[in-house]
């Protein structure tokens, strides 16, 4: 693998990442400048970091996901756009690997990129909230409470995650 | 103490029960069908079926070789296609193959396909015009 990688990523809101990932409704993007003050939904209630399933590279092809050196198009960020483990295929736009439990859709410089919430626990994934407590959430989940909770201050406050 | 600690057992034990017996939602079905735009079989692609239950995430499946397989929730689905071929002779800025999704946005991020999922209706082809 080429730069660090890791397999817990911070929460770039409800939304695919963009042409630059700038300004997303998550904690963290590119150029984020959070402070916890402005977690207006509850640092309870937003999601902080997730798990993703990092993919070994072959020898010929990167798969970027939980690159955070040398990263690219969205990679370094998860998103509640779909619920975790979604068997719909995660995005990205320089090179992917498709990947069981991890399927992605290779287009280049997409606007589209999206990585989703996905992690090798039965029924569901890990995730870390703003307040720094530890959650699991089931890949049934209802689909707007997980995008909601990824969002920090669109003024919907989620209860139960 | 230790009662509080068999009561959280339980409960425990119980979310899990039910967490594992009941599928949320609209009952999910195997569906399946081709692929076709222009005529011509998409060889390689995503087909995604979001019910028209917002509550529920949607589901995914690959298209290869103009099929696919995948599940998906009773009732109404909004339907996206997504179809990447690589560009002959074209590069990425890294020098990387130059991917592109080839299917108008009509079809995937503004789509306006749907299909009605149930009982025999399980087969939905889909022949798209550019």
């Amino acid at each position: 693998m080429q730069g660090l990688h890791t397999n817990y990523v911070g929460c770039a809101g409800s939304t695919v990442f963009g042409a630059n990932g700038q300004n997303l409704n998550g904690i963290f993007f590119v150029k984020s400048k959070t402070r916890l003050t402005d977690i207006k939904d509850g640092t309870s209630n937003t999601l902080m970091l997730s798990e993703i399933i990092v993919v070994p590279d072959t020898a010929t092809v990167n798969d970027l996901r939980g690159r955070y050196c040398n990263s690219w198009f969205g990679n370094s960020w998860f998103g509640t756009l779909r619920t975790p483990n979604t068997t719909v295929s995660d995005t990205v736009g320089y090179q992917g690997i498709n990947y069981p439990k991890a399927p992605s859709t290779l287009t280049t410089s997409t606007p589209n990129a999206f990585l989703a919430a996905r992690g090798y626990h039965t029924g569901g994934v890990n995730v870390a909230l703003g307040d720094a407590s530890v959650r699991f959430v089931s890949n049934s989940i209802d689909a707007v409470t997980w995008r909601d909770s990824g969002t920090q201050s669109s003024g919907e406050v989620t209860n139960e995650l | 103490m230790r009662l509080k600690i068999v009561t959280v057992f339980a409960a425990g034990l119980l979310a899990l029960v039910v967490g594992c017996s009941n599928e949320v939602g609209p009952k999910k079905y195997d569906v399946s069908g081709t692929v076709k735009v222009d005529g011509k079989e998409v060889a390689e692609g995503e087909i995604i079926f979001q019910s028209d239950d917002q509550s529920v995430g949607a589901e995914g499946g690959t298209i290869k070789n103009g099929k696919y397989a995948t599940k998906a929730r009773e009732g109404k689905n909004k339907v996206q296609i997504r179809a990447t071929r690589v560009v002959p002779g074209k590069k990425g800025p890294m020098g990387e193959d130059w991917v592109e999704q080839f299917i108008p946005e009509q079809f995937n991020e503004q789509s306006t396909l749907s299909a009605e999922v149930g009982p025999g209706k399980t087969k939905h082809d889909f022949e798209l015009k550019k």
